[in-house]
């Protein structure tokens, strides 16, 4: 609900000049801005620590395999600590961007558990923490065809919010058609603000897994929906309220970063020293549904 | 400190009015100046002595008062676009002499006497005031051919157009919501229709604009940075009479007549665009905007009575929308309005011939509605403010010396910064309902234009005001995280919150010889109800808010300096003004503010504080007379900003920090029925905050961005042109018209509106390239008007 009506409202008002208006390439001098460590790190109830480390390049920098390579740190010291045991995390390869990440072996998360997270590269120190929220699982999920369309349709969910604390969610969504790993829905991140101890329904648009490929993507006609027939995965996540802060901006800029009618500011961080990112704790409850009419 | 200040006021004061002379035995000229074609009473008309070099200008009502000394005199009353008038005076006792000037009809080859008092910029005090008569805004050239006031005022230094597309505009350096638009003294809260295209002023129904930058008199209040006062048209009393234009996207008539003649007239303007039924044909079927499109309208109307010398009622009235619809087949459909409605009765009283009184009741409302429909999801959204005041000035002219004005004001506004209702399918969210914010503003003011001496006058004046934050409200007291922690419920009148203060206004002239003068000016201004904006452009979704106890008045001061000389027997005008403003207690929203946190909340627990100044020299040449009249306007400007809660607490450019503004006007008479005339503008570009370097997250690139404001978007230039071409003008012809061609942006200069960024390339050899855009919104484009009368 939140931000989408007024990125409506504000995209249609601009828009209504599409019609007479002219665009053409400029070119821009930024300055030397020295590049930020990004440290992205999750931990989930019941499976082990992830954090990739990556560095910011300057922005009119081409994106290529080149630049990519060169985005990672693989000289980082990692280490994740529940307040008892200490491991150091050790990289490992996934299919994904960037194909490198550190990941732990020995400490499982655990609801209501607080995790402290340390990496140091080339002699700087940076820390975090996150805890993981307690759970929150989906009372029912449907599916329901679009209306005038016979083979593609919307999910629909329904939760029922704990009136006694502060929940902010984040949703996910596998579709195992065409997705490898779990997609955060379209607005996937929410604070309870609006419906605190009462139920909700919220709509499962299935999102981008990078707003890179997007535009690539083939869902085979789906756009924000889902074909009869696919097998989904849900996942509803309940995080801490620095993550909320961190993913909510985050998901702003990446799906309208481009906008130039969103207030330019820059994705605040709950890591401490000098670097970027986040470091998430997530409480997830997994759902499945085929999508039948 | 502020006592010491308050002190010398009063003495001043005291002084000042000890100085009227009691002894020699005096006699009061007073009456109204007209319009002898249609009895329209004229603003700021001059009455003057031409034995004692002295005068006065007739008020916002056409009233004039002079007390002079028994004698023989010679008078004279002149106005911009009139013939002189003068008469030969024996003052032996009070009279009452009303005024009625002929229209100057423009002869080819004499050098036209203008009528307006040569020398007045070099003579008054008004140190920021910018004059401009709708006759002249009609000559200049205008986008599509619509005359707007609001575009022509930009054209003079110090006043700034927010640019393409954005609503509002700027004097020296303040905000949008600095400035106080008046229409027949109700506030209309947002002048624009169409994003700023247009204003929301007909010009057929105006009679006077005025505006005033610096030097603010202290019977105007309530915003830091200008005034700009706008008076409509009586009607004329004589006979009727209609105006009215058609033009390629707006037509409009005005019709205006006597109801009883000489006593009792009316006028009734309309304008509306048709642009959603023109575009309709060009549209293709599964466009959004077949069957919706945009289109707005206006109606201003006014009735006045005549009673008599001593009464007269006016009853006047604005109403306009915009209105913006957009449908997406079945699942999607998309309406926005917004709009003003005033209301205003005014009562004028002559106790006598030296006081003069007008009674005003007001009613101003603004009103944003949005209503979005998608599949299951529905969504409403209003903000608006309302208004209720009553206001009484007097006018009292005790001698030729000094022109008093004292009075007072109250306004009870109730404002709406933000109400929203949601569905999905059968949820209802709950946003926290209408939310109605109750407040009170009243001052009471003194003001005095004193003649001291030959070489010295001072405009001197004290505001007093106030304000009152009343319930019903909620209040919702939030922690650091943002969490609401309490709620204090205030019940209906109960007092929440007061601010009240002294606002000095002082502004001096001392004149060095007949053609040269320096001026001087300081204010100091309240304003209590603000609007806050959360996109880097102006929208009418920007909401306006009132002081609260968290949001405190905001506070400026101004310090003026200018030297003004002409050349040339008057022919030329000429001026350099210094300036300098410090505004406290600046609003903006929060850094990482999302609309919604303005829901269930309290819209002023996401504002944060700071301060802002601004400083910059005007430069102005004016040629005034002949066939070839125009103007060139410089300003160099700074306005910058500090808030400790954003950009880190360092100082900011402001969005408005525009370093240069040049405006270059000329027209131009050739013959008796073609005049041209041509407009150049150049701004330095707005500024904007720009990606410096990104990273991924999530497999997504994000951007990281640069300091706020630190990058300049590339300079706005651009030259209109337009050409006039008049009907015969027989006497006794009743019909007259002009043919007017127009072409905005004449070498198709494409200014900047925004600036994005897209990547292109390959992603399956992972080879992207991001490059910047730039989009502009008007290429060159011709217009063509047909305006007629009769």
């Amino acid at each position: 609900m939140k931000n989408k009506s007024y990125i409506f409202l504000i995209i249609i008002l601009i828009s209504a000049f599409g019609f007479i208006s002219c665009e053409k390439e400029i070119t821009i001098e930024l300055p030397e801005e020295p590049s930020k460590i990004v440290i992205e790190g999750y931990i989930e109830n019941g499976q082990f620590a992830r954090v990739s480390i990556t560095k910011s390049a300057p922005y009119f920098d081409p994106i290529d395999s080149a630049t990519l390579i060169n985005s990672m740190v693989l000289n980082a010291i990692v280490t994740v600590s529940d307040g008892i045991t200490t491991e150091q995390l050790h990289m490992d390869t996934i299919m994904a961007l960037p194909p490198i990440i550190y990941a732990g072996n020995t400490i499982i998360g655990e609801i209501g558990k607080t995790y402290y997270l340390t990496v140091v590269v080339d002699g700087q120190t940076y820390t975090s923490q996150t805890t993981i929220q307690n759970p929150v699982a989906f009372d029912s999920l449907w599916f329901k065809l679009s209306p005038g369309n016979d083979t593609i349709g919307d999910i629909f969910a329904v939760g029922t919010d704990n009136g006694a604390e502060y929940n902010y969610y984040r949703v996910f969504t596998k579709n195992n058609s065409i997705d490898y790993s779990f997609v955060p829905i379209f607005e996937s991140v929410w604070e309870d603000k609006f419906f605190n101890g009462m139920t909700f329904t919220i709509q499962l648009y299935h999102g981008m897994s990078s707003n890179l490929t997007e535009m690539f993507q083939d869902d085979g006609g789906r756009g924000l929906g889902y074909k009869v027939g696919d097998q989904v995965i849900t996942k509803l996540c309940t995080i801490d309220y620095e993550s909320y802060k961190f993913w909510s901006a985050a998901e702003s800029e990446i799906t309208y970063g481009a906008n130039p009618f969103m207030t330019t500011t820059s994705v605040p961080t709950n890591i401490n020293g000098g670097a970027i990112g986040c470091w998430t704790g997530y409480c997830a409850t997994y759902d499945t549904i085929i999508c039948t009419p | 400190m502020k006592n010491k200040v308050l002190n010398t006021f009063i003495i001043l004061f005291l002084l000042a009015f000890v100085n009227v002379s009691l002894f020699a035995q005096k006699f009061t000229i007073s009456g109204y100046v007209k319009d002898n074609a249609t009895g329209e009473f004229l603003i700021g008309a001059n009455v003057y002595i031409k034995e004692l070099m002295k005068g006065t200008t007739t008020n916002t009502y056409g009233f004039y008062s002079m007390t002079i000394e028994k004698g023989e005199y010679n008078l004279a009353g002149s106005f911009v676009g009139y013939k002189d008038f003068e008469q030969k005076l024996t003052l032996d006792k009070s009279i009452k002499l009303n005024i009625s000037l002929e229209t100057n009809i423009i002869t080819t080859s004499e050098v036209v006497i203008s009528g307006e008092r040569e020398d007045k910029n070099i003579q008054s005090s008004e140190v920021g005031r910018v004059e401009i008569p709708i006759e002249k805004i009609k000559k200049l050239p205008a986008l599509l051919g619509e005359v707007d006031i609001i575009k022509a005022i930009q054209l003079t230094p110090g006043i700034q157009s927010a640019g393409e597309g954005n609503t509002g505009f700027y004097v020296r350096g303040g905000g949008p919501d600095q400035n106080l638009i008046l229409l027949d003294e109700a506030i209309v809260y947002n002048a624009s229709h169409l994003l700023g295209f247009f204003s929301v002023f007909n010009a057929d129904a105006l009679k006077n604009v005025e505006m005033i930058k610096a030097g603010m008199p202290a019977n105007y209040g309530g915003r830091l940075a200008s005034v700009l006062d706008i008076s409509m048209k009586e009607g004329n009393n004589k006979k009727f009479e209609f105006d009215g234009g058609i033009g390629l996207i707006s037509s409009r008539l005005t019709v205006q007549g006597p109801i009883k003649k000489e006593k009792c007239s009316f006028i009734v303007s309309g304008r509306r665009t048709y642009l959603d039924l023109i575009m309709q044909p060009f549209l293709k079927k599964d466009s959004p905007f077949k069957n919706g499109g945009y289109y707005f309208y206006d109606i201003n109307a006014k009735i006045n009575y005549y009673f008599s010398d001593k009464d007269r009622l006016f009853l006047s009235g604005y109403f306009g929308k915009d209105v913006f619809t957009l449908k997406g087949g079945e699942s999607f459909s998309n309406k926005i309005d917004w709009g003003n409605a005033t209301a205003t009765v005014r009562w004028n009283h002559l106790y006598n011939d030296k006081l003069f009184l007008n009674t005003t009741l007001i009613y101003s409302n603004y009103k944003f509605n949005m209503g979005a429909e998608q599949n299951f999801y529905e969504m409403k959204l209003h903000s608006g403010i309302t208004d209720y005041s009553a206001k009484l000035d007097f006018s009292y002219l005790p001698s030729i010396r000094h022109n008093i004005k004292f009075g007072g004001q109250y306004t009870y506004h109730i404002l709406m910064p933000n109400s929203a209702s949601a569905k999905s399918d059968t949820t209802e969210f709950d946003l926290g309902g209408t939310v109605k914010m109750h407040s009170h503003e009243a001052a009471v003011y003194i003001t005095d234009d004193f003649d001291v001496s030959e070489k010295i006058k001072i405009s001197g004046g004290l505001r007093y005001s106030m304000f009152f934050h009343t319930g019903p409200f909620d209040r919702y007291k939030v922690n650091e995280t943002g969490i609401i922690t309490d709620t204090i419920s205030y019940k209906t009148g109960e007092l929440i919150k007061m601010y009240h203060g002294l606002e000095p206004r002082l502004a001096v002239k001392f004149g060095i010889d007949s053609k040269s003068s320096v001026k001087a000016s300081f204010t100091m201004n309240y304003q209590y109800i603000h609007m806050a904006s959360y996109t880097s452009v102006s929208l009418p979704t920007d909401i306006w808010v009132p002081s609260t106890s968290l949001v405190k008045p905001q506070i400026g001061f101004q310090y003026s300096l200018g030297y003004f000389r002409n050349f040339f027997k008057n022919m030329w005008e000429t001026s350099v003004e210094v300036y300098y403003k410090d505004m406290r207690n600046q609003i903006e929203f929060k850094e990482g503010f999302s609309a919604i946190d303005n829901l269930k909340n309290n819209t002023d627990n996401n504002f944060t504080y700071g301060r802002g100044w601004s400083y910059g020299a005007e430069l102005f040449i004016k040629k005034r007379m002949g066939k070839t009249t125009g103007w060139i306007g410089y300003t160099l400007s700074w306005t910058q900003r500090k808030f400790p809660e954003i950009n880190g607490g360092k100082t900011y450019p402001a969005k408005y920090d525009r370093r240069h503004d040049i405006s270059i006007v000329v027209t131009q008479q050739l013959g008796k029925r073609w005049s041209i005339s041509a407009v150049w503008v150049y701004a330095t570009g707005n500024a904007m905050t720009l990606p410096l370097s990104r990273y991924f997250l999530s497999g997504s690139i994000v951007n990281e961005y640069s300091a706020r404001n630190a990058f300049r978007m590339p300079a706005y230039h651009r030259l209109d042109i337009s050409a006039t071409f008049t009907s015969k003008d027989k006497p006794g012809k009743r019909f007259h018209w002009d043919l007017n061609f127009g072409v905005y942006n004449v070498y198709s200069r494409m200014n900047p509106y925004y600036i994005y960024f897209e990547t292109t390339g390959d992603i399956t050899t992972l080879n992207l390239q991001t490059v910047a855009k730039q989009v502009s919104l008007f290429p060159i484009i011709p217009s063509v008007t047909w305006n007629f009368k009769f």
